[in-house]
């Protein structure tokens, strides 16, 4: 039989060991000891604009892969386990320098924390994150979509929500950039990235790994004060509060957090909020930025069409035959047809400065394919380049035979060689989502 | 309190002011629960106190009705989920103040003018009589109490339509077959949560959990605190999609704040302040028969809103899910279908983008319902297909929010004459939805301009040899998710007949099944004669692992 007091000594053992193992896994978790860091200074594209290097940077986690891995976080809770239980580090044993090591962790993964809220917080505040459907989006079925993007697009018809979400998020960054409110700050947030980690199971929203490990860090935050919060409200018991810990941060370490704070401030919420504020005014950061050089923008029926010279009769599910033609603001045309689409699944956020390379408008959905068009205007000639990286080298070479008000005659030949003749009708196509947002759902709409 | 690693490093100075604290009497520490309120905080609570009573009294004759009329020998899900959602507040002053409905929250504003009344009439008579008090801990508790289980059974109704997904139904195959932008934001929101049932079902289970902790002194705190971020986030929702349950999630973040209130002061001092804090607590002596009842009390209300609905929500997610039919259709003809001809009057309309007749893109549901798209302007259905309908015809969540020509005929199907009696889902004048929280008036209020004409007659329609052989559809459900609701809704149905397009069509399949050939008349009495093909139609979009209904 163990005595009460080794008994005690013993608990005390296992909970100082879990304590240290906690915060060194910790301290590993929010430090951009990565694959990724390298990877997000050396990758940088030519001319790629500052947020994109800064959400590169935010997105960090520690390891040694480039993808996200819970395989990461078991090598760093390995190096953590060794840590507590062999290094010999001085300040276990000094009550003073192990309260400010506790500290100082804390303080670094709440910032740690902070600089992605900002960043995801200013991508939806500024709803470029999930921008509004294009029209090919909204000339697509339901049921070819993808769950992660029926997600997006669904967030996306109403910026004003996005921007909620996101100014939550900022609020919940400036919380936990102050000791005495980061507490809160971290419970606020940890049941709002519980919530983005279930959406992320749910819809399969790719970043599993990622939204559980922000949720990580809100709980260690939180953990300090949960305790005190606990004996507060449930045990209804009288509670200690934070000691003052001024007195254990010598005069550098105190400039030091300063200045840590002043710098996620000013780059991950200034820098970020701005250059971010910029590619949202110019919608430049999902969809390709240049401007449609055809203009033509609508969606369009297709009235004839032939293949190789035999026309085909209108039928939505002939193989071959075009159902509608969208032709976007940007140089993009996507065309509905039968030909089943391989999908694109890319549901990581990307950012490309190269308008071929932007697939958000492609990703997760089958129905149409996209293509990037490139149009000259003395020989009316529109070349299509497929976008879909699945169906590479597919296009085609046309010819606008003629233009009218609303229709448009074009000619020409695929990848492969084959004659298309195809007579394009302008739709007057109105959506029941613009249209019920203008009238209300109380009023009777026929449509 | 020691032993926590997590508990900070205390200075010698205030490890002896929570030594002292932590030894003293117990009754010493609950010192404050004694103390005399200031003058704000009795005023405040005389305004709270009414406000917050009327706000947990149901408000209309219906649910009073509703609730005498249950039969509790057997119960449809539906009848405690009304016990659950009802209308309070003081209503019979109208709805308006200054002639606005305030967004719907205008029952709000007058029910805090009366309860500003009260409190005046109160404040005086307290003064008069000389009966002022130091504190109101004892009725502030009995207020708290009745706001908890108010929010707790409010909530618990609302959570168990998600934790057994049939809130947001999956989508059909008509709905996945309609285009992004031919949706409402509402219906956009709805789908949104449809098509992910595991997480419609964690929402639900945040939203009970809500509700079981609110049902306990000690955890109802974190039940507020859950319920304040849930449904502020709902109630944002509602707002941004325009999903027109505002008024109600708002309610639910009105109660919560209510309770976070007194907890606010002590954990702002505690982590703002950091500061020493013994915490605000009032427990009232109850006399035992008291407490017995307290206790018999919260065991009926557990076995009820949590056993019992449990169970009736179960089968009403496996047999009778409720905004979709629960009647199963046709088997051999369930599928996605093109359409290979079509004529009207014997006389053929070709395929094209343009016409605006032909039928386009048909399906047969895995219930009782065909749907079809024409390239026509039609009236649109803009209510949320949610509230109560017992009949398929009214379970209309395939049509509402939906436009782009899509159209949806509930069907009866006599399958040895091999014809199906078809009725649109969409009538002029939708039934008044959740009757006992006072809803639906808006939408009933709103009459088109335009009006269905219908050209069928009783006469036409189905007879009684035909009776006979398709059977009632009543009786069509399997019999463990049979009620008296049911019972009672078709049978206050059973001898009208309501104005809606109808239909009368003959199917004719092809030995393999893969063509349909049907004839008939149309909703103008037109001669029809379709013939489909049924197509393989792969969607993106995975197929949910969670299935509501039995067909």
């Amino acid at each position: 039989m163990l005595s009460k007091e080794s008994l005690y000594k013993q608990s005390n053992n296992v909970q100082e060991l879990l304590l240290r193992f906690f915060l060194l896994y910790f301290l590993l978790q929010a430090l951009p000891l990565s694959v990724q860091l390298f990877q997000a200074l050396t990758n940088r594209e030519p001319g790629e604009p500052l947020f994109a290097t800064l959400f590169r940077l935010a997105r960090i986690q520690p390891g040694l892969t480039s993808a996200d891995s819970f395989l990461n976080w078991l090598l760093i809770a390995i190096l953590a386990a060794l840590g507590a239980g062999y290094l010999p580090f001085a300040f276990w044993n000094d009550p003073v320098k192990k309260q400010r090591f506790i500290y100082l962790v804390r303080t670094l993964v709440s910032y740690r924390l902070a600089a992605s809220l900002f960043v995801y917080g200013l991508l939806k505040f500024y709803p470029v994150l999930a921008p509004y459907p294009s029209l090919s989006n909204l000339n697509t079925a339901y049921g070819d979509f993808e769950r992660w993007k029926l997600f997006s697009l669904s967030l996306g018809v109403v910026p004003g929500y996005e921007s909620f979400l996101g100014a939550v998020e900022i609020a919940a960054g400036l919380l936990l950039l102050f000791r005495k409110t980061a507490g809160l700050g971290a419970l606020i947030i940890a049941v709002f990235l519980g919530n983005v980690f279930m959406s992320n199971l749910a819809y399969e929203g790719g970043e599993v790994v990622y939204s559980f490990y922000l949720l990580s860090l809100a709980l260690f935050v939180f953990a300090f004060d949960f305790v005190k919060l606990y004996n507060l409200v449930v045990l209804q018991a009288p509670a200690a509060p934070e000691t003052p810990t001024s007195g254990y941060l010598s005069g550098a370490w105190k400039k030091g957090t300063w200045i840590a704070r002043a710098l996620v401030l000013i780059v991950f919420l200034g820098l970020f909020g701005f250059t971010t504020k910029k590619a949202s005014e110019k919608n430049s950061y999902q969809f390709p930025a240049s401007e449609g050089t055809l203009g033509l923008t609508g969606v369009y029926d297709v009235e004839f069409f032939a293949v190789n010279g035999k026309a085909l009769p209108w039928d939505p599910y002939d193989p071959v035959r075009w159902k509608d033609v969208v032709i976007e603001s940007w140089p993009t045309i996507s065309i509905r047809s039968n030909k089943p689409v391989k999908v694109f699944h890319s549901n990581l956020e990307h950012f490309s400065q190269s308008d071929f390379n932007r697939t958000y408008e492609l990703e997760g959905t089958g129905g149409r394919h996209y293509y990037q068009y490139e149009y000259h205007p003395d020989k009316k000639q529109l070349q299509l380049i497929n976008k879909n990286p699945n169906h590479a080298g597919e296009g085609f070479d046309l010819v606008l035979e003629a233009i009218s008000d609303s229709t448009i005659l074009v000619k020409g030949t695929d990848e492969q060689q084959n004659q298309y003749e195809a007579l394009l009708r302008k739709k007057d196509k109105k959506y029941l989502l613009e249209v019920a947002r203008e009238t209300g759902r109380r009023q009777r709409i026929k449509l | 309190m020691s032993g926590t690693t997590l508990q900070p490093y205390l200075t010698p100075e205030l490890a002896a002011e929570e030594q002292a604290v932590t030894e003293a009497p117990r009754k010493e520490q609950l010192a404050n629960s004694t103390a005399k309120w200031t003058p704000f905080q009795i005023i405040a609570f005389r305004i709270a106190a009414p406000f917050f009573i009327l706000m947990s009294i149901p408000n209309t004759a219906a649910w009073y009705k509703h609730v005498v009329s249950i039969d509790w020998t057997s119960l449809h899900y539906r009848d405690l989920y009304d016990i659950a959602r009802f209308g309070s507040g003081i209503n019979f002053f109208g709805n308006r103040v200054f002639g606005s409905t305030m967004l719907g929250y205008a029952n709000w504003i007058i029910t805090l003018l009366v309860a500003i009344s009260i409190a005046v009439i109160w404040t005086l008579v307290a003064h008069f009589r000389k009966t002022k008090r130091e504190n109101y801990n004892q009725f502030y508790y009995w207020v708290q109490a009745i706001v908890r289980y108010r929010a707790a059974i409010g909530i618990i109704g609302f959570g168990f339509t998600k934790v057994l997904p049939v809130q947001m139904p999956y989508p059909s195959l008509g709905l996945l077959n309609t285009d992004f932008g031919d949706f409402t934001a509402q219906k956009i929101y709805w789908l949104s949560i449809a098509i992910v049932p595991w997480y419609q079902v964690f929402a639900g289970i945040v939203e009970l959990a809500a509700g079981v902790l609110l049902m306990f002194r000690r955890t109802a705190i974190f039940g507020a605190f859950l319920l304040f971020g849930a449904l502020a986030d709902i109630v944002y929702v509602n707002f941004a999609y325009d999903g027109g349950v505002h008024v109600y999630s708002s309610y639910f973040v009105l109660f919560a704040a209510f309770l976070l209130v007194p907890v606010f002061p002590s954990v702002y001092r505690l982590l703002i302040q950091e500061k020493f804090t013994v915490p605000y607590r009032f427990v009232p002596a109850l006399p035992k028969w008291a407490n017995n009842t307290r206790i018999i009390t919260k065991i009926i209300l557990f076995v009820v809103f949590i056993g019992v609905f449990f169970y009736l929500q179960l089968v009403n997610f496996l047999y009778d899910p409720y905004k979709q039919p629960a009647v199963s259709g046709v088997k051999e003809l369930r599928g996605n279908y093109k359409v290979e001809y079509f004529a009207l009057n014997g006389q053929e309309i070709p395929a094209s983008p343009f016409d605006s007749i032909r039928w386009q893109q048909v399906t047969f549901e895995n219930w009782s319902t065909m749907t079809f798209k024409v390239n026509k302007p039609t009236p649109l259905d803009l209510s949320n297909g949610g509230g109560d309908p017992q009949r398929d015809v009214n379970r209309s969540f395939e049509i509402t929010g939906t436009a782009g020509g899509q159209r949806a005929f509930h069907y009866e199907a006599d399958e040895e004459k091999r014809t199906l009696y078809l009725q649109d889902k969409y009538k002029d004048i939708p039934d008044i939805r959740n009757r006992t929280s006072g809803g639906g008036r808006e939408q009933a209020a709103a009459i088109p301009k335009e009006k269905t004409v219908s050209l069928w007659s009783p006469d036409d329609w189905i007879d009684v040899e035909a009776r006979k052989r398709i059977g009632d559809e009543l009786y069509k459900i399997d019999p463990r998710a049979f009620s008296t609701r049911r019972v009672r809704e078709y049978e206050a149905a059973a001898n009208k007949f309501e104005k809606r397009n109808r239909m009368i069509l003959n199917y004719t399949l092809d030995e393999d099944g893969s063509r349909v050939l049907l004839t008939g008349l149309n909703e103008n009495k037109d001669s029809i004669r379709v013939v489909l093909r049924k197509v393989d139609r792969p969607y993106v979009l995975e197929p949910s692992t969670l299935v509501a209904g039995n067909y």
